[in-house]
């Protein structure tokens, strides 16, 4: 439930025109009469809107005629009005979602990890009625700020579309079974029914879905043991959508993706009357149907038969979206006479010049794609969400990215759409040399199911502004808008503040990167590193270049928070306004942390009074500068606290804090800094030591990004190990923009 | 706990966001303006296809993985891997 108040329906209409305006807002619910039609005539109706608030994660939107039978659809779109001599026919051209089964019965979600996302914009709605007499129908509306439930997936155990070839009767076999390591079924048949489900819930754990992905579960004759080998199983997409809504242009997708993304089932996004049609099928070997364990613990050698839980978990991850077309030729499909890529070839890249270069990029020839897909170590995953990870053991190798399997020669069964045998998870191509704990869990794939319409957000990080990690109190970062890109992304800048592993002294580094995939990653520089500490040199220009020598990147990501490893790691996070896997990669070390806004936005300034974010001098003074975050206090002062990122004598950064309570605004406040000395980041719960080294004196007049607005800062501190950073009335300006 | 013990331990958040559940409001009853049209002839799946293919909208038929196969390898273990079929995937395989 939202903690929204739920507000009265607003009935306004527009003054000078005609068009009637209904808004709905967050638990609102509208009754109205769809008026009658009769043979191909319909009926239109576009007075309703609503605007979504940018927080929240969800809108769902219903529309029903209450069982009446009366064919009505819903048309959706984003921040313009349909046009307003719109039919069905041009709402069809002009809508972002829709609903539009046979039935009476319409829904969808519209989501923050859906495009477009449901947050920060006015939603206009559409509502057709088809030949029909006059029925009432409701129209409600939902915000939700909550992320989508754990149960994402349905099994349907008795075929209910009728599909033919599909034998339910292992299902059901009545057969006793002796209960044991957790299942604690008495037949055979609900046994296999039990270890289904528990695959389907441990999938639940780690994927998202608000529309149930439903997976038809069936047994076939898939053939006897020959020579020693024999089939298990196998699963696919039911069908490989494209363009449908909510799905990135011009990519294949899976039907349970195009599901998830369009918010709505199967015939409310194709229309028609198959509402029951799966997204999924799994078929199993009724001749192995013997051979399986269907205990809930992972088998070992000590079990009798071959883990039907593992075996099904990584079947229909295949079928939900780690799965692609591309073979051994390196040609792309074909759709409508124009090649095409699906959305997981479209993650792949092979090095060119030490480059990633998407295996979809023009550049890229058949002949390229064949020679990557049996090249061993030069098909990888492009996203470094996926590549900044620990279980990345080959992050020193191939630009850091996660290598895919592309063994030579090409397998058919294999290649392409599983991870290098050189890591332990679900998705690796075999199960030799894992073990079965690691076999049960997506791991790193989890990230790569990210970027295939997995990711559980693709809207704004919740949060701008200092995050920090209760298990690592004393390091932290700031996140902090710097523009937008030429592709109108909003560009962030990140600033980690944390300490050498040897000796514990102050360092930072500095990220410029873009949300992707519900995740900000940094933008590799020349030398390919996305997260570089600076060093200082006052004698080039610019005076601050990236350390070129040591492997570094970052990402901030909202997919799979709340079970990672870092957030489930026993530390009590309660009271936590969000939370964001905080992955980083720095030469050989690697974490991944569960970071918090430092402070609530609730307690900041409004915007016009708001002078937190990252300051810097000017173009001619550049390479250092502060992160201020700004904190109005119950007696209604303002605390302001200060990191100063700036360098050693030997160039290398370093940075000092300090918090100066009831800060005055408009003339000369000194904040006294302190050096901190602290543990290394690759630890959890440290000492840190503070130590006097200095001040800064801000005159801060306007939160403003331009020189001239009155902002000054004085700096004299010093460094323990050698050197001092003064500077004296230096005019300073915002480089980060509203918050 | 006041903002310098909070900053300076950087241990909790200053405030969790306030707020709680109401009640939905009942429903209202509006009057609706409805505009008409009359459309072709072809029922609205057929009509629906058209558009959707106009928007590039398709669903392609769906090939699956080679299913996975157990054999044993030369140390006796149970392997479990999707089958190496001679055919190319590429091409629609048939369904296992």
């Amino acid at each position: 439930m939202s903690r929204l108040p739920a507000l009265a329906l607003l009935v306004a209409v527009t003054s000078g025109t005609s068009a009637q305006e209904l808004e709905l807002t967050d638990g609102s619910e509208a009754v109205f009469e769809v008026p009658a039609a009769s043979g191909n005539e319909e009926v239109v109706n576009q007075a309703f809107f609503f605007d979504a608030p940018g927080g929240i994660r969800n809108a769902l939107i219903q529309l029903s005629d209450g069982g009446a039978g009366r064919d009505i659809d819903i048309f959706l779109r984003a921040d313009q009005p349909f046009s307003e001599t719109a039919v069905a026919d041009d709402l069809f051209e002009e809508a972002d979602f829709w609903s539009i089964s046979g039935f009476g019965d319409e829904f969808v979600n519209l989501q923050d990890f859906s495009s477009p996302a449901v947050g920060g914009r006015r939603w206009h709605v559409a509502i057709v009625g088809f030949s029909g007499p006059a029925v009432d129908a409701r129209l409600s509306l939902t915000f939700s700020r909550q992320p989508a439930p754990d149960n994402a997936f349905e099994v349907d155990f008795s075929n209910a579309t009728g599909a033919g070839n599909c034998n339910t009767a292992p299902w059901n076999d009545g057969a006793p079974y002796t209960p044991r390591d957790g299942n604690d079924a008495t037949t055979v048949g609900q046994a296999r029914r039990n270890a289904m489900l528990k695959a389907a819930e441990l999938l639940s754990a780690e994927l998202s879905s608000r529309v149930p992905i439903r997976i038809r579960a069936c047994w076939r004759d898939l053939g006897p043991s020959e020579n020693g080998a024999q089939t298990l199983a196998g699963a696919r997409s039911n069908r490989l959508p494209i363009n449908s809504p909510g799905l990135p242009r011009d990519l294949i997708h899976t039907q349970a993706t195009a599901t998830r993304l369009a918010g709505t089932d199967v015939c409310r996004i194709f229309g028609g009357f198959e509402c029951a049609d799966q997204e999924v099928i799994i078929s199993f070997n009724e001749q192995a149907a013997d051979r399986f364990y269907y205990g809930f613990d992972p088998a070992d050698s000590s079990t009798p038969g071959l883990d039907f839980i593992t075996i099904s978990m990584h079947e229909i991850i295949h079928g939900l979206g780690f799965f692609g077309l591309l073979g051994s030729d390196g040609r792309l499909e074909t759709v409508s006479g124009r090649q095409v890529a699906d959305v997981f070839v479209h993650q792949l890249a092979t090095l060119r010049n030490g480059a990633p270069v998407r295996l979809d990029d023009p550049s890229l020839s058949d002949a390229d794609r064949a020679e990557a897909v049996v090249s061993f170590d030069n098909l990888l995953w492009i996203d470094d969400q996926a590549a900044v990870q620990e279980s990345n053991t080959l992050l020193n190798f191939e630009a850091g990215l996660v290598r895919m399997h592309a063994p030579t020669p090409f397998n058919p069964g294999s290649s392409v759409f599983h991870v290098s045998n050189a890591y332990c998870d679900l998705m690796r191509p075999t199960n030799a040399l894992c073990t079965s704990e690691s076999l049960r869990s997506l791991g790193m794939s989890r990230r790569i199911m990210d970027g295939v319409g997995w990711a559980d957000s693709n809207g704004r990080l919740p949060f701008i502004g200092q995050y920090f990690d209760r298990a690592r109190a004393g390091h932290g970062f700031d996140l902090q808008l710097g523009g937008t890109d030429s592709q109108g992304r909003e560009v962030y800048v990140l600033t980690f503040y944390s300490y050498e592993t040897r000796g514990g002294r102050p360092e930072w580094f500095q990220a410029v990167g873009v949300i992707d995939n519900g995740a900000f990653t940094g933008i590799r520089n020349a030398d390919g590193n996305g997260f570089p500490r600076y060093l200082y040199d006052p004698g080039r220009e610019p005076p601050q270049q990236a350390d070129p020598d040591t492997f570094s990147q970052v990402a901030v990501s909202l997919n799979a928070v709340a079970n990672s490893p870092a957030c489930t790691d026993g530390v009590d996070r309660r009271g936590a306004v969000a939370r964001v896997s905080f992955q980083w990669a720095i030469g050989n070390q690697v974490g991944e942390w569960c970071a918090e806004p430092l402070v609530s936005p609730a307690t900041r300034p409004e915007p016009a009074g708001d002078f937190g974010g990252l300051w810097f001098a000017s173009e001619e003074d550049q390479g250092w500068g502060f992160s201020l975050e700004n904190i109005v206090t119950e007696d209604g002062t303002v605390d302001v606290f200060v990191l100063l990122y700036v360098y050693a004598q030997d160039g290398t950064p370093v940075w000092f804090f300090g918090l100066e309570e009831d800060f005055t605004f408009g003339t000369p406040t000194t904040v006294t800094l302190f050096e901190r000395t602290g543990f290394p980041r690759i630890r959890e719960f440290g000492e840190v030591v503070d130590t006097e080294a200095g001040s800064m004196t801000l005159t801060l007049r306007e939160p403003s990004n331009e020189p001239g607005a009155g902002n000054f800062a004085s700096v004299n501190v010093t460094y323990s190990e050698g050197g001092a950073w003064i500077r004296d009335e230096t005019e300073i300006r915002r480089l980060s923009l509203d918050r | 706990m006041t903002t310098a013990q909070l900053l300076l331990g950087l241990v909790v958040p200053l405030f969790s966001a306030a707020g709680g559940d109401e009640p939905a409001s009942q429903p209202l009853r509006v009057e609706l303006k409805w505009e008409r049209a009359t459309t072709g002839q072809g029922s609205k799946t057929e009509r629906y296809r058209t558009l959707m293919s106009r928007r590039g909208i398709e669903r392609l038929d769906a090939p699956s993985l080679p299913p996975l196969v157990v054999r044993r390898d030369e140390t006796g273990r149970w392997i479990i891997e999707h089958e190496a079929a001679e055919a190319d995937h590429s091409s629609p395989p048939v369904q296992p």
